[in-house]
Formats: C-alpha cells, sequence, structure tokens
C-alpha cells in the first residue's frame, strides 16, 4: 500500500518535471516567434514599397471603376502588446461549422476571424466595401456584370487533422486560393441539394459566374437588382480542393458533390484564409482559435482565442469576475441591474476591477397586428395601439434603460431613418379617441369597447402571442395590459415557445404578437413589407401589409443603387409606416458587454460583429 | 437463479421496446419542430423561401415518414387531387362574388361618364377611392372568367402549409396518383401544378446521407440517385408556362420514365406489410438503435452516440462522488439515529436533515457559488466546469486534484438532498433488527456491543438500503440538469437540457434512453442483490 503511494508519487514528480520542462520549451519558442513577428512588422512596415505586387494590390484602389475603396477603419492597434491568451464566452454551442450552412450569429462571428470574404464592410462607413481577399472589383453600368480581382498568393489554412495518420497525407501540400474556389463557392450556393437556405433567395438571380483566368472571375445577373452588390462582394472562396474530395482524398463524382456537402467531413474541420485558425471544438466546453502566423494581412496581436461555452449567465459572470474569463459580451438585464445600476461602491465596476460599455444590438422588438382580422384592419387602431404603449417608461423600468425606441424597420442611427419623424408619445386620451373615432365604444356597460362589424358585434379583446423565454417581454407586456385596459381594451397574454409561435404566425392564426427582427446594415424591404409577401405561405409579410404606395416604393429600391435616392425612397417608407403603424414599433435592444481590464483598447465596431477583437490586446 | 436472469434479461426487450415507443410518440406528438428555431434572444433575421432546403432536412431525420405506421401505399387519387387542389385553388385570382360584380358595373359606368364628361369629375383625376380600387380589379380579373376562387372558398394559409407539406411528405408512394393526376384532371393548372410535384415526389432520398464517410456501395448506388435526381429536377416548368409546353414535358419525359420504373410504384401484399411496419419514423430509429446508432443531432449534425459518450465520464464521475458521499454520511447516521431513537439528538438530526431535503438544489447551488466562489466572500472555490485550466496537460495526480476541486459544491448540492431519505432508510433497517432474537443472544453470548452492532445488525437491517443502490444507479448517467447546468458540467444532463431546448429529438432520445436501459439493469440488480444478500431469498 504504502509502496505505492511512495511509487505514485515519485511518477507525480517526475511527470511535473516533464511537463515543467515542455512548458519552459514552448514559453522559450513563443518568445522566439514573438521576437521574429515584431521584426518582421518593423520591415513591413518601412518597405512595404519595396514588396513586388503590394503596389498592384494599392494602386487598384486608384482605379476609378473599382468598387471598392480603400479602409478608413484601423483593425490592428500599433502599440499593441504582443500575445496572451482572450478568452470571452459563448452561450451555446454553434451548430457546427459549414459556413455556407450554418447561420447562426455565433457561426458567423467565429467566421469571420477564420475566413474572408471576398470584399468586406468598411467597419467605419458601412456603406462602402474594402478589399479583402479582392484587390479589385468592376461592374458594368446597370449592375449586372461584376468582375472580381482576387489576390495573388494566398493559401488555404490547413484543416486540423491529425497528420500522424497517413490517411491525411494528401493534405500536407498548401493549397492556394484561386478564382476556382469562388466559383465553387456559388455554385454550392445555388444549388438545391445544399442546405444554405438563408441565401438561396440572394443568389437565385444570379445567371453565370465563370472563371476569367486563375485570378479573376466574373459573376453576371439576370437583372440590376440591388443587393446584388453585397451579394456578390460579400462571398466568400470555399475549399473545392477539400469538398471534392473524401477523408482519404479520393475525387467525389461529380454529381455526389453538392449531396454530401452538408454533411462533408471537413465541417470539422473548418478552414478560411483569416488572421485565426481553427483548431479545435468541444462540445459544452471550448472552441480554440489560433493566430494564423502565415495571414497575408497584417497580424492581430491576440495569440489565441478560447470560447468558453457557458450556458447559465450567472456562472458566465462568476468566472468573469475571477478572471477566468475576459469577456462577456451581454450582461444579463438582472445582472446589469444588481451590479451596476444599483452596485453601490463596492461593485466590481466601480472599484475598477471589471469594465463595461454599451452597445447597440442589431435588431428592434415589435408588436405585430394582424391586419386581415376586424380587429386591426383600421388604421386609427393600430395607432391607437402604439399610442397606449408606453414605451419611455417600458425601457426605463423593464429593460434598465438598454433600449432605444424605435420608430420604424431601421436600425436607429441609420440615415434611412426620416428626421422628421418624431416617435408617438404615450397618450391614453388620444388612444381613446382614435378608439371612439374608429367606431369602437362600450355598448354593453362591461368596460370593454364593442363595434358592429358586418352585423356581428366584435369586442375588443385580442390574444397576444408571446415569446416565452425573454422575462423582459413577459413583463413589459402586463405593464401594456395594465394601461389598454383602462382605455376599454381587453389583452390576454399567451407567452408560447417560439417553434409554437411560429406555426400559429405561418398559419396567420393570431390576432397579434410580440417580435423581433435583427437588423443589417443593407436594407432590403421586400420580404417583410411587399404586400405579395402577404399572401405567400410562410412569407415573412405576418401581418398582411397591403399598401400600394409602399410597393411602388419597395420595387424602387430593388432596382436603385444611387446612394442619396434610395435613402430619399427609404425615408419615404418610413413615413408611410409611421403613417400607417402595421406594427407598434417598440424599442431597439442595447447589450452590456464586460470585460476585465488586462483587456486593453476594447472598441467596438459599429456594425456586427461588434465586438471583433482584432484592435483589442491583453497587457499582462 | 441463471435462469431467473435469463428470464428477466429477456422480459427487459419488450419493456424497453414499449418504453421507447411511449417516448417516441410522446416527443414526436409535441408541437412544432427542429426545423424551427429563432435566436435565443427572440429576435429572427428575414426567413427566406427555403422549401427545398426545408424537404432535405425533414428527409435526413426521417421527419417526412408518418410516427408508427405507414398507410401512404393505399393513398388513392382523390386524396392526391384534394391537396392539388388546394393549391391550385390558391393560385388562381379570388372571384368576385355578385355584390361586387354589381359595384363594378357601377363604377364603370361612372367611369364611363367621368370620360365622357371630363369636366365632371373634379381635377380631371377619373375615379376615386373605391371605385378605382374596384376598377383595377376589374382590369385585373375578367369577371367572365371561370378560372378563379371564390372568396370563401380560398384556402387559409394553414390548409396551403398543410397541403404543400403532406404532398411533399407523401414522397414517392404518390407518384402513380400525380401521373394520373397530370394526364387526366380537366382543369390545366391542376394537370401543371402535379407535373411540378411530380419533379419533388419522383426523386429519391439518397442513402445514409449523414456518413461523412459512407462505404463504397452505397456511395454507388447514392451516385446512381443522385444522377437521376438532377434529370427529374429538371422536368418542371415555371407557373407561367404554355399549356402545351407542360402537355410536351409529361408525353416525352415524365411518361416513359414511369414505363420504365413502374415496379417502384407497385406493391404487393408482402411489400405493404412492410411498408406499413418499417418505413415509419419508430422502425428507422429501431433500425439506427439495433446498430447502436442514436442518429444525428438535429442541431449540431454530430452522432448522438459520440456526445453522449464524450459526456458520460463527467456526469459519472459527479454521479459516484454524490452517491458515495452520500451513503458514507447517511449510512452511519442512519445506525447513530436508531441508536439514540426517540432522544433529543435523533430529533435534531431529523429536523435538521428534513430541512436540508426541503431546500431546493437548484438554489442552493446559486448561494453556494455566490457565497464560496465568486469572492462574496469568499473564493475558496472555483466557479464551475470541471477540472481547471492550469491542470490541463499536467500529471495525472494534479488532475485529479483539481477535478476534486471544482467538484466539491456541485457534489454537496447533489447529495444532502438524499440523506434525509437515505438515513432514514438505515434508520428502520436498524430498528427492524435490532430487538430480532438474534441480537439478543449475541449480546447474551458476551459480545462486545460495537461487535453486536456492526457484525450482527448492521450485516443484517442494511438489506434494504443495500437494494436502494439499484434503483439509484440510473443517476449515475442520467444526471442532474440543473446542478449541471448551474455549475457548468459538460455531461449528460447539460446536454438533455440544451437539447430539450432545441427540440432536438434524437438527443433526447438518446439521453432517455440510456437511462431506461440504466434504470433496468439496476432493477435487475438490485434484485439479484437481495439473493446475494440474503440467503433466504431465492427467485427459483
Amino acid at each position: 500500500m504504502l509502496a505505492t503511494i511512495v511509487s505514485m508519487w515519485q511518477n507525480h514528480q517526475m511527470s511535473s518535471q516533464v511537463v515543467e520542462l515542455n512548458q519552459s520549451l514552448s514559453e522559450l519558442d513563443r518568445t522566439m516567434s514573438s521576437i521574429h513577428r515584431q521584426l518582421e512588422r518593423g520591415i513591413s512596415v518601412s518597405g512595404t514599397a519595396g514588396v513586388p505586387g503590394g503596389d498592384q494590390y494599392a494602386d487598384a484602389l486608384n482605379d476609378p471603376d473599382n468598387l471598392l475603396e480603400a479602409p478608413t477603419d484601423e483593425l490592428i492597434y500599433a502599440d499593441a502588446q504582443e500575445g496572451g491568451t482572450l478568452r470571452r464566452l459563448m452561450l451555446t454551442d454553434p451548430a457546427g461549422f459549414n459556413w455556407l450552412v450554418e447561420n447562426s450569429v455565433d457561426v458567423n462571428e467565429i467566421m469571420t476571424y477564420v475566413h474572408e470574404g471576398f470584399a468586406r464592410v468598411d467597419f467605419n462607413d458601412p456603406d462602402n466595401y474594402v478589399p479583402s481577399l479582392a484587390y479589385k472589383v468592376t461592374a458594368n453600368d446597370d449592375f449586372t456584370e461584376y468582375t472580381v480581382h482576387l489576390r495573388e498568393g494566398v493559401y488555404w489554412q490547413r484543416p486540423n487533422v491529425d497528420m500522424s495518420d497517413p490517411r491525411y497525407e494528401w493534405l500536407r501540400e498548401r493549397q492556394e486560393v484561386t478564382a476556382e474556389d469562388a466559383v465553387f463557392y456559388f455554385e454550392m450556393a445555388q444549388h438545391p441539394e445544399v442546405q444554405a437556405a438563408h441565401i438561396a433567395n440572394y443568389v437565385e438571380d444570379i445567371k453565370e459566374v465563370e472563371q476569367l483566368d486563375r485570378y479573376t472571375f466574373r459573376v453576371t445577373w439576370d437583372r440590376p437588382i440591388y443587393h446584388s452588390r453585397s451579394t456578390t462582394m460579400g462571398g466568400y472562396p470555399l475549399p473545392k480542393y477539400l469538398y471534392t474530395r473524401d477523408r482519404d482524398g479520393n475525387e467525389l463524382p461529380e454529381e455526389m458533390v453538392p449531396a454530401e456537402f452538408n454533411n462533408h467531413w471537413t465541417n470539422d474541420y473548418p478552414v478560411g484564409t483569416g488572421p485565426y485558425r481553427f483548431i479545435s471544438f468541444r462540445a459544452g466546453d471550448r472552441i480554440v482559435l489560433e493566430r494564423n502566423d502565415d495571414y497575408w494581412g497584417e497580424l492581430p496581436p491576440i495569440e489565441q482565442i478560447e470560447y468558453r461555452i457557458i450556458p447559465d449567465a450567472d456562472a458566465g459572470f462568476a468566472q468573469l469576475m475571477r478572471g477566468q474569463i475576459d469577456f462577456i459580451p451581454r450582461l444579463d438585464y438582472s445582472r446589469y441591474r444588481t451590479e451596476i445600476v444599483r452596485g453601490g461602491d463596492n461593485s466590481p465596476f466601480k472599484t475598477g476591477e471589471l469594465e463595461h460599455d454599451t452597445i447597440d444590438q442589431f435588431a428592434y422588438h415589435y408588436i405585430g397586428w394582424n391586419a386581415d382580422k376586424p380587429l386591426f384592419e383600421d388604421r386609427r387602431v393600430r395607432k391607437a395601439m402604439t399610442l397606449a404603449f408606453n414605451r419611455e417608461a417600458i425601457i426605463e423600468n423593464a429593460l434598465h434603460g438598454l433600449a432605444t425606441i424605435q420608430t420604424g424597420p431601421y436600425y436607429w442611427d441609420h440615415p434611412a431613418n426620416n428626421p422628421d419623424i418624431e416617435p408617438l408619445p404615450f397618450d391614453l386620451e388620444r388612444a381613446a379617441e382614435l378608439l371612439d373615432e374608429a367606431g369602437w365604444v362600450d355598448q354593453t356597460g362591461d368596460g370593454i369597447r364593442n363595434k358592429e362589424i358586418d352585423g356581428e358585434m366584435h369586442t375588443f379583446r385580442f390574444t397576444l402571442i408571446s415569446y416565452n423565454h425573454r422575462p423582459e417581454v413577459q413583463r413589459w407586456v402586463s405593464v401594456y395590459a395594465d394601461d389598454l385596459r383602462r382605455i376599454g381594451v381587453e389583452l390576454r397574454n399567451d407567452p408560447v415557445d417560439w417553434a409554437l409561435m411560429q406555426r400559429r404566425m405561418e398559419e396567420k392564426n393570431f390576432d397579434a404578437f410580440t417580435g423581433g427582427w435583427g437588423l443589417g446594415w443593407q436594407i432590403d424591404l421586400y420580404q417583410i413589407w411587399h404586400s405579395s409577401q402577404a399572401d405567400v405561405p410562410r412569407g415573412s409579410n405576418r401581418v398582411g401589409f397591403r399598401n400600394e404606395e409602399a410597393d411602388v416604393i419597395i420595387e424602387a429600391l430593388r432596382t436603385e443603387f444611387d446612394e442619396d435616392k434610395r435613402i430619399e425612397l427609404l425615408r419615404e417608407f418610413h413615413e408611410i409606416v409611421h403613417h400607417e403603424q402595421p406594427y407598434t414599433f417598440a424599442y431597439a435592444p442595447k447589450e452590456v458587454s464586460a470585460w476585465q481590464p488586462r483587456l486593453q483598447n476594447v472598441v467596438f465596431q459599429r456594425i456586427r460583429p461588434q465586438s471583433y477583437s482584432l484592435p483589442w490586446y491583453i497587457s499582462e | 437463479m441463471i435462469s431467473y436472469i435469463i428470464k428477466r434479461i429477456l422480459l427487459m426487450i419488450p419493456t424497453f421496446v414499449v418504453i421507447s415507443m411511449i417516448i417516441f410518440v410522446v416527443l414526436n406528438l409535441a408541437p412544432g419542430d427542429p426545423s424551427a428555431r429563432a435566436a435565443a434572444d427572440g429576435t429572427e433575421t428575414v426567413s427566406q423561401d427555403a422549401q427545398e432546403a426545408y424537404r432535405l432536412f425533414q428527409q435526413q431525420f426521417n421527419l417526412d415518414k408518418p410516427i408508427l405506421f405507414n398507410t401512404r401505399f393505399s393513398l388513392s387519387t382523390e386524396d392526391v387531387e384534394e391537396k392539388v387542389l388546394i393549391l391550385a385553388n390558391f393560385q388562381r385570382p379570388i372571384c368576385l362574388d355578385e355584390e361586387a360584380l354589381e359595384a363594378l358595373e357601377e363604377a364603370e359606368e361612372i367611369a364611363e361618364e367621368a370620360e365622357l364628361a371630363p369636366d365632371m369629375a373634379p381635377d380631371g383625376e377619373g375615379p376615386v377611392g373605391e371605385e378605382a380600387e374596384l376598377l383595377e380589379l376589374a382590369a385585373e380579373a375578367d369577371p367572365e372568367e371561370e378560372d378563379c376562387t371564390p372568396l370563401a372558398e380560398r384556402p387559409s394559409s394553414g390548409e396551403i402549409i398543410n397541403a404543400q407539406e403532406t404532398l411533399t411528405n407523401w414522397g414517392n408512394y404518390t407518384v402513380p396518383q400525380l401521373l394520373t393526376l397530370a394526364k387526366e384532371h380537366e382543369r390545366a393548372d391542376v394537370r401543371h401544378l402535379a407535373v411540378n410535384q411530380l419533379s419533388t415526389n419522383a426523386r429519391r432520398p439518397m442513402l445514409a446521407l449523414s456518413d461523412p464517410d459512407p462505404p463504397p456501395e452505397i456511395r454507388e448506388q447514392n451516385r446512381e440517385i443522385a444522377r437521376e435526381n438532377s434529370t427529374l429536377r429538371r422536368w418542371q416548368l415555371p407557373m407561367d408556362a404554355e399549356e402545351e409546353a407542360v402537355e410536351e414535358m409529361l408525353r416525352e419525359n415524365w411518361l416513359p420514365w414511369y414505363e420504365e420504373h413502374a415496379q417502384r410504384f407497385e406493391f404487393s401484399t408482402a411489400d405493404k406489410v412492410g411498408i406499413f411496419f418499417l418505413d415509419t419514423r419508430f422502425a428507422k430509429y429501431w433500425e439506427n438503435l439495433l446498430k447502436l446508432d442514436f442518429g444525428l443531432s438535429t442541431n449540431d449534425r454530430r452522432p448522438v452516440m459520440d456526445t453522449i459518450l464524450d459526456r458520460l465520464p463527467y456526469t459519472m464521475t459527479l454521479g459516484f462522488l454524490a452517491i458515495l458521499l452520500a451513503y458514507l454520511i447517511a449510512v452511519p447516521l442512519g445506525i447513530w439515529s436508531a441508536y439514540n431513537q426517540n432522544t433529543k439528538r435523533d430529533q435534531f438530526v431529523t429536523v435538521i436533515l428534513f430541512m436540508l431535503y426541503s431546500l431546493p438544489s437548484f438554489f442552493t447551488a446559486v448561494l453556494l457559488l455566490e457565497f464560496f466562489a465568486v469572492g462574496r466572500p469568499f473564493t475558496w472555490f472555483p466557479t464551475g466546469g470541471f477540472i481547471g485550466e492550469e491542470a490541463r496537460g499536467m500529471p495525472l495526480l494534479t488532475q485529479m486534484v483539481s477535478a476534486s476541486w471544482h467538484l466539491i459544491l456541485p457534489v454537496i448540492c447533489l447529495t444532502y438532498g438524499s440523506l434525509a431519505a437515505l438515513s432514514r432508510y438505515a434508520r428502520t433497517g436498524i430498528l427492524d433488527v435490532i430487538r430480532a432474537d438474534y441480537i439478543r443472544t449475541a449480546r447474551a453470548k458476551g459480545l462486545s456491543e460495537s461487535m453486536v452492532i456492526l457484525k450482527h445488525a448492521v450485516r443484517n437491517g442494511m438489506i434494504p438500503i443495500l437494494t436502494l443502490m439499484g434503483s439509484i444507479l440510473p443517476f449515475l448517467v442520467s444526471g442532474s440538469l440543473v446542478i449541471e447546468y448551474i455549475f457548468n458540467i459538460p455531461g449528460i444532463g447539460l446536454y438533455l437540457y440544451q437539447s430539450i431546448f432545441m427540440y432536438d429529438y434524437n438527443a433526447i432520445m438518446g439521453c432517455l434512453l440510456i437511462s431506461t436501459v440504466m434504470t433496468l439493469v439496476g432493477l435487475l440488480l438490485s434484485d439479484i442483490s437481495y439473493a446475494i444478500v440474503d440467503p433466504r431469498i431465492t427467485f427459483d
């Protein structure tokens, strides 16, 4: 017994020494490579002009035909300290790493580190595209033909497979990114067997994608359509040499490629060309990204990014407090209240143990009124509903001030918002007047308004389907119900699960519902607001918004490329929506990010992903 | 004994089948399905019309098949016609009813008048308001045209979605019926829709699609299917195509194709029986289960079995420690209570234990975290996870120390609740035997009191508590949803929790079936342990 313990102890000592030795060796290695990199950086800063090819790419930006412009955002901070691991929180396991098939916010965020598109949006000026894998994009006059020129000498990251296994021998050779990979992306996106539903509608108008030479390809569109610009430039190459082969490197028959694409073996080993490489994913634990030292562009200072998967918000915050993670993208409302709003001098945010900042979520919440029901077909009724909705108080009390009042379907800071539109105030008297005007008066003396429509007596009693997983939504629904009762309207709250909610909306089996739309900088109103979408089964125009004037604007916007004219049209549309009140636009939520002070230069971008960590660094 | 065990094991099989069937049916009947998902914050992005992707998803996870029994081979042309008609009616314009027709005529008259005497209309704007609307309607739909749907008969959104989904789910079985419709139906638009639907339904699903490395024979078959499917996919026409073009498509492509493959759609009685029982979600699920395959998670598309095996060690360690600790504390406590029966001490301990029993563990867990981990006031324990960062890649001993450090709080949470029950069992067990004759005999022959208790009383009194272990066994693998969630231990419980939230049928089934098996095994073991511990009990 004793001997066993002693030998275990000795064993432990020995292996401890081995581990220590290993650690100091890798430490040495890291210092070396860090020095190396800083030297390189010095060279590249002082001598860009001398590098052949560097000129060609810079010159291309002076070409007036080039749709790409020089970036105004500085993603890499010059005085950053090298190295370190950024540990950030993620709430759930991502659904997978096939960039084209998976479209959750989480997966998209990881993709921005690991992979790149042909062009990216300038973070400071999101209407502009700046070079990424492409250095030049030109289009014909009516924007139906785009020619994209890719950078040369960019290589695919190698899938992070176990290279000691001889079956992966074929992966050893580096593969360059070519126009063939770009064409392959569009082929897959368009193919019906590929489960890329989120993009299918955008690529359906592409007539042809052809490779012109090794680094150039052309995308031809059936007709001029506004989103062709973002769809073409925002695309990204996919490694054709991987997706057309099985694990052992044997070519797949051509007709099998799209079918196998969805569950291809490389989905566990995602690759790209970006500043970080995907190292590993353990479900329920973490995702590890490591800086891609072969990256063609400027390298970010942080050496490793780890996404820690922690589903419980309290546990996540506890780890942040203890310094076990560095960054939480979104604090709970309750945590925000106890620690920041009401937190006394001992609050870690006051003592400097933690830092925080408030950023906009690209989304808005609303109440949708089913205009096909007699209750809400009248514009005045819908307007009364908005007037009775005390947005200011709700934002103040239920959301702790973490929201902005929303008046239309755009991100509140987007120039498309019509500056002349003031949010409707909270005014129960005016709301009651409007209901009277619309013919809704209490005729039975039970305190609830009635109206005769087509010989049938209707009572103003409706069911609001609300999303049951958000406590703050439930809180404000009850406030709203109280206010409505005061003007003789009865709201019944029906909190349900998302799947059920969606089914009822698809079947148009609702009076009203609470919803939320995620927003982008690019605005396409067609799916949600065009009257044709009101009759499409499973369409997004669930409230039955039909307005001819609006239809004309929406159709015009689809083919209008001039920014000023677009803004004008968008503002007109904003006015119509404000007048019609198909939704009661509620609020655009904000979120509070919190981090450890060892993170420096924590700047947030203006568009998604706002917490893009390239400019950040870690000071030890 | 052996024959008893064999009998029990054989009996476990039908029990397991029935339990799995019940779980399966309940799961599949729950409203909503895994393809509907919202972001965690309740916002969605604009959903695209994704018919095809949705269909593939349904097919991949067998959601297009009926749950228990398949009677699709007996579908008649009328059944199919009913669904196609709904779609066709939806696509036709709405008829104007009589009232509207009259109003329309009136509007036309007014318009004519206005045209004749332009000065009568103010500002020469022509007809305004409702009349203008009606005029437009008139321009769109010719009132004499018969191809229209009366407003009252217009199918609702729900009906359309249902018809579309049902038709597509019927898949291959409806090819002959659709073909009949395409040939013989009196309405041109129904014939056209039937041809287009054929192009979806005639396609065959690929085999073993979820396997990233399929065997070569399957690949070869799939290749054949893929080739045929890509041809069939092209054999449809946009809705504005000419009637002749549809006729031609049918004549040139579909009829010859059907002739060639007609045997695919002819079913013998044996085939029908096979389809009735076997081409169903449940049978497909069982087919996989026999290969010890729980299918793919609809959420992350990874094999459920792999994930469960990945997570099992965490849950088992946690469960084992919790059970061990519970017994280590509860059994001596029970014996002690029995010995001090009805004293103040006994009552005090009982009250404390029941107070603990009534504290919900999720509540205690959060409190413990706040007090002992977050630093208010103590930072004695880690905040969650199974093992510390610093211990990764370290020698085994360091790892064990780190893991046990992490597990102290969760194990406490899992343990204290069961102390009351277990110690009560132990107490009763001892009290039952302590007055027995053989205890008196043992005392009488002069054995020391500790010998009497340990050797005679405890060994006999602990039989019930030992057999209780069998029923605790499933706890080892099913884990604790709440505790694993709060302490972020990546075990089965956390997996189940997340899967329920995501409607991940296969994952939920996997987790539940594993604990079903363990429950059955546990019951068997506890029966066997009776016989081993107490030689008086036999099962023969």
